[in-house]
């Protein structure tokens, strides 16, 4: 919009439309790019709060530099809930994503899921007890590129029945799985044969997603979810989170994204130099507030209900 | 100037389909220039290799008594490779199999009828090799140790385990101070194809492995661990996957599938056991060209083992008909590699030149 005279917006790769930029604005150019109605503030429904699923108390963890990463850090979700996780990258978001998955040793505290205590555990028990991890880095983490769709879509499930039985995978079954998750969850594919690769990114975290929430997780983790997509996929993604809170999943969102925190979370913890510098309701936080935490310009008290 | 080599983010696909294609003609290609340096026409060294390999019946089944261990070997080291773990010392794993199998065949039960010796043999054989395969596995598992170096070193210790035994302790009373053992008892002799030294029920074995291995590779849960911890590790952690389990389980059948090949050669060609050079001339070594020119599919083993197996029965031939040196087979074989592992780098990497700014 800041130095195009025209614009020309294509869908699923035909024209939908060329405009004049002195005759539309952002909100019209998005509906022509996604085909509806995009709410940049999404309805989100007050929800009675659960159960505490996750737990973190006094956690510490060192990056890979072997410096402090994690300094005393505590917090909880409830069931339904969304915290998100603000911050300028860099301040321990992403130790704390692994510390949490089970990637990365905390070297002090406790991770406590649905009361038992998680820390530590390896990533195929953390993933056995009912958590979900979107990662930060799509490709490199989140999925095998060179195998096809179908395959990286029982990246989760594969181990029991029905997907395998004793010694074999269930062809049958990963055929029918992948058609069931790529219609539900509108990842669009030629075929669900074709390597993972060929999709696009918004696709891509669309399988991550579809994926890791199919089997109705207790937990969310999901590291900057939306970075990097377009309108339509982010849309979607968000979408999808809602979902899943409003099914009773805990959801830890971190994100760069400010807009997005804002949008979908019910409270924000910002983080800064490895603390949480403060945890505020959405409802009552102010982006100023939010920003000077960013910055370690003020460091406050817990507040909202813990 | 200075080269920079990143990591594609996504393997180049195209390169992917004509890797082997073009590893070998580029191979042929300096091979050539070998040829030449020794005052021999390339194109008649070529015609000899190929004539000597495949253009007679007896070095056509020469040829596949070659191909049977590379087929097996190469079968297994594909397992390995598949998952990144790179298993150097298939030729230690194979002398063992072969030293299990001996032991069996001569010394626990050398009455025995054949129906219980040879797969007593076999099993012992795959056992063997699998111990041998295990070691450095788990000590790549549970300390990071650098699986090269200690498959390797255990190929020498397999190697003298050998001679100690044909020189010592195992040596033929009947066979006048020649490092060899005694002659296996009929019952541990593996039948041939009329008038040829084709073992033939190793030959269906290594068939049938091929095709059990690719089932294994592609339909179990244990084959998609292994292609995702081969093809994106973070990825295979992050979905909870157990490293120290799959590269344990690699080396325990690529080194027990090796050692089933020396039951082969022992029971199959020799009758006994040997000096090491004796029972393998480095089949082990060379299975690791043939599972890569396969790409690492247990299917395609089988024609780059026929093409392996030619060209060692076709190094003979060119060594007597021409007086070239016999290195010069291993000249080729080392090219070819070379060749191959090139165009797989460049598959998965990208290399750019940057001029530096002055």
């Amino acid at each position: 919009m800041a130095i195009s005279d025209r614009v020309t917006v294509l869908r699923r790769g035909k024209a939908v439309a060329t405009v004049e930029k002195s005759r539309t604005n952002k909100q019209t150019l998005t509906r022509m790019m996604v085909g509806r109605e995009v709410l940049f503030r999404l309805q989100r429904k007050p929800l009675e709060k659960g159960e505490i699923v996750l737990e973190v108390k006094d956690l510490h963890a060192l990056n890979d530099k072997g410096l402090p990463a994690l300094k005393d850090l505590s917090f909880s979700v409830r069931e339904g809930e969304i915290l998100g996780v603000a911050g300028v990258a860099g301040n321990g978001q992403r130790e704390l994503v692994e510390v949490i998955t089970g990637l990365r040793q905390a070297t002090e505290g406790k991770v406590v899921l649905l009361g038992e205590d998680i820390t530590n555990c390896s990533p195929g028990e953390i993933i056995g007890r009912g958590v979900a991890h979107i990662p930060e880095e799509r490709i490199r983490m989140g999925l095998v590129p060179g195998m096809s769709v179908a395959e990286n879509l029982i990246l989760k499930v594969y181990r029991s029945s029905p997907c395998s039985q004793r010694l074999f995978l269930n062809r049958a079954f990963i055929d029918q799985h992948a058609e069931r998750l790529i219609s539900e969850y509108e990842i669009v594919t030629p075929s669900k044969d074709v390597p993972a690769k060929l999709l696009s990114g918004g696709n891509i975290q669309k399988l991550i997603l579809a994926r890791e929430t199919s089997e109705e997780p207790v937990l969310i983790v999901a590291a900057h979810p939306t970075y990097g997509l377009d309108v339509g996929a982010t849309e979607r993604i968000r979408q999808l989170l809602l979902e899943q809170s409003e099914r009773g999943a805990a959801i830890l969102l971190v994100s760069e994204d400010l807009e997005e925190i804002m949008t979908i979370s019910d409270r924000i913890a910002v983080m800064f130099e490895g603390r949480i510098a403060g945890i505020v309701d959405t409802a009552e936080a102010e982006v100023e507030e939010i920003g000077s935490m960013m910055v370690g310009a003020r460091k406050e008290q817990e507040r909202g209900y813990s | 100037m200075r080269v920079r080599i990143e990591k594609r983010l996504l393997p180049s696909r195209w390169m992917t389909l004509s890797v082997p294609i073009l590893s070998l003609a580029l191979a042929l290609l300096v091979i050539a220039f070998v040829f030449w340096g020794y005052g021999v026409s390339p194109l008649l060294a070529y015609k000899r290799i190929f004539l000597g390999a495949f253009g007679s019946l007896y070095g056509l089944s020469e040829t596949i008594v070659k191909a049977i261990p590379l087929m097996i070997c190469g079968v297994g080291l594909a397992i390995a490779f598949k998952a990144l773990v790179w298993n150097i010392g298939a030729e230690g794993q194979l002398l063992m199999g072969a030293v299990a199998a001996t032991w069996v065949a001569l010394y626990v039960i050398p009455d025995a009828p054949a129906a219980v010796l040879l797969p007593c043999m076999f099993m012992a054989g795959f056992l063997g090799g699998a111990i041998w395969g295990f070691i450095p596995g788990i000590l790549k598992a549970k300390l990071k140790a650098n699986e090269v170096i200690t498959s390797l070193m255990m190929v020498y210790i397999a190697s003298e385990l050998v001679n100690y035994l044909v020189y010592g302790p195992w040596k033929g009373a009947e066979e006048w101070g020649f490092p060899y053992t005694s002659k296996f008892p009929s019952s541990a002799q593996l039948p041939r194809l009329l008038g040829t030294r084709i073992h033939y029920p190793t030959l269906i074995l290594a068939l049938l492995l091929a095709v059990l291995v690719y089932v294994l590779m592609m339909r179990t849960k244990l084959g998609y661990e292994i292609r995702v911890t081969g093809e994106n590790p973070e990825a295979a952690r992050y979905a909870g996957m157990s490293y120290f389990k799959t590269v344990v389980l690699v080396m325990l059948i690529s080194g027990g599938l090796a050692g089933l090949a020396g039951v082969g050669e022992v029971a199959g060609i020799h009758y006994r056991l040997r000096y090491p050079q004796g029972i393998s001339p480095g089949y082990g070594f060379t299975a690791i060209i043939v599972a890569w020119l396969g790409r690492l599919n247990p299917l395609a083993v089988i024609p780059t083992s026929l093409l392996f197996g030619g060209l060692l029965v076709g190094g003979d031939a060119i060594q007597v008909a021409l007086g070239l040196p016999v290195a010069t087979i291993n000249i080729f074989n080392g090219v070819i590699l070379f060749f191959v592992l090139g165009g797989e780098l460049l598959t998965r990497y990208r290399i750019t030149l940057e001029r530096r700014e002055k």
